[in-house]
């Protein structure tokens, strides 16, 4: 088959997805609603009617969202044939802010995904009417959990209990012994390429705080890398990469818990977060210099990297021996 | 003029349906051309062709979208006509660059019949096409079958430039992924 063939190939597409394409008009990004209604909300306050907003964070997220969709209104126009797009939800304004504590014991669920049974965790969410109106479609082969609105990745599901509770989980790693790091990248996150990385961003290991453990930290500070290139080796890596499952802190080789070796393993470990083009932050992945291998929460052991992808990897998150 | 109008008067053979039929839909079908061939001369004359084409096959043809139908067969004759003058040496354009996105999707192929893959292949892109979200499938389409410029997508549903380039690289993996098992590339 030769690439002319391949274009001949969509010579005869169906009608219903012509005609689909030439309807137009997306919804608004979650950024371009949250910039627009933003401005917008400003507005509303400086005209002296949306003080009390503040005071009611439920109220002020719904408010905003309203106040949002009526400044792209003109877009809307465009956008009233394409009702059944799915307005996209930022799961960031899922969760529960920072500081609340968890008072649940931890719960796990077991949900098929493909030839893997993946492990989602509950986690704290927001109000769960904002749960409910942040539906989307269902996770394929199940009846009970959902999308978040808008997304085609898995990061995050939504559950509907046999009494109607809507809770939310989010993907921990797949029960398997050894699976690769690429499979989790495209069926969880829906990352096929380093393109749909826009940035990462890399902070200091925060597990000693003690003063000097602290002041290492802030010594390194956050990194964050935007440099196409950069990605593309990092995303080379991770594609590459062997994954052990849970529980192997063993394997994972953080060493003891002295002094010298928690600093040292602040000095040498970070803690990345991959922001995806489509708006989803990943912050699930640690490298641990001092064993030269990434990990995550639970002992989630990864294979350790050759000394090439060692180096590669050291440099560009800027960890010196 | 509606389009049962003009398929009416096709079906009528009335001749005045082609000043009809391009005064309508004669800038549409140009873009088409025009972005497949990038030559006015090229371009017009396949519009000829289109009206020729449509007037031979309709009857017994009866198109439930009389755009989409003509956009089909623009496609088809921009297309030939750009392989025609493009035996031997790459072409330009934004078609030389759809050419070279779409290659990337056939790396590796396997020995399956020319024949066999000409026949099936309509169906797999449209089964593949179907998999994609709405919003990737739409850009796919504005780009692998109108042939248009990245900016021209970006314009068409308000998204960067950059945005569009990601959806498309990303669908272009999911093709491949598709083809490879569906037996089109080992």
């Amino acid at each position: 088959m030769k690439k002319e063939d391949l274009f001949e190939g969509f010579a005869d597409l169906d009608d219903q997805l012509l005609r689909r394409s030439e309807e137009g008009g997306f919804n608004m990004s979650w950024k371009k609603i949250v910039k627009w209604g933003s401005m917008a909300a400003c507005f509303v306050i400086i005209l002296g009617t949306g003080i009390h907003f503040f005071n009611d964070k439920e109220m002020y997220s719904s408010t905003q969202q309203n106040v949002a969709d009526k400044s792209i209104e003109p877009k809307k126009t465009i956008v009233e044939k394409d009702k059944q797009e799915k307005k996209y939800v930022n799961t960031e304004s899922l969760l529960a802010p920072d500081g609340l504590i968890q008072k649940e014991t931890l719960e796990i669920s077991d949900i098929q995904i493909g030839k893997y049974h993946a492990l989602y965790t509950k986690v704290v969410s927001n109000d769960e009417k904002i749960l409910k109106s942040s539906i989307g479609d269902p996770a394929e082969g199940t009846d009970k959990w959902f999308r978040v609105s808008g997304h085609e990745d898995l990061q995050y599901l939504i559950h509907i209990n046999k009494k109607d509770e809507y809770s939310l989980w989010s993907f921990a790693y797949f029960q398997s012994k050894e699976y690769p790091y690429n499979d989790v990248l495209q069926k969880i996150y829906n990352i096929y390429s380093s393109d749909d990385i826009e940035k990462i961003i890399s902070n200091p290991a925060n597990m000693d705080n003690t003063d000097e453990g602290k002041r290492i930290q802030d010594e390194i500070g956050t990194t964050v890398i935007t440099d196409k290139k950069d990605i593309e080796k990092i995303y080379k890596i991770l594609t590459g990469l062997t994954c052990y499952g849970s529980d192997n802190w063993n394997r994972i080789g953080l060493g003891d818990d002295s002094e010298t070796a928690m600093q040292e393993y602040v000095r040498m470990g970070r803690y990345l977060s991959l922001e995806t083009a489509e708006g989803n932050s990943i912050d699930s992945l640690k490298y641990a210099g001092i064993s030269g291998m990434f990990y995550e929460y639970n002992g989630v052991a990864y294979h350790k990297l050759k000394e090439k992808d060692r180096k590669i990897i050291e440099k560009i998150l800027g960890i010196h021996k | 003029m509606t389009d049962e109008k003009i398929i009416q008067m096709f079906f009528q053979r009335k001749e005045e349906v082609i000043d009809i039929v391009s005064k309508k839909y004669g800038a549409y079908c140009y873009k088409i051309a025009n972005n497949i061939l990038k030559n006015q001369e090229d371009a017009e004359e396949c519009l000829n062709d289109t009206w020729l084409e449509t007037w031979k096959s309709i009857p017994p043809a009866k198109p439930v979208y009389l755009n989409l139908y003509l956009a089909k067969i623009v496609r088809n004759l921009s297309f030939n006509r750009y392989k025609a003058k493009h035996t031997k040496k790459r072409g330009c354009g934004e078609i030389a660059l759809i050419l070279d996105e779409l290659e990337e999707c056939i790396a590796g192929q396997s020995e399956v019949e020319e024949e066999y893959i000409a026949k099936e292949l309509h169906n797999s892109i449209n089964q593949f096409a179907y998999s994609l979200s709405k919003r990737d499938c739409n850009v796919f389409i504005r780009r692998y079958f109108f042939a248009e410029s990245i900016q021209d997508i970006s314009k068409r549903y308000h998204i960067s430039e950059n945005n569009v380039s990601v959806i498309l690289n990303r669908c272009r993996q999911k093709l491949k992924t598709y083809l490879k098992k569906e037996g089109y590339i080992s």
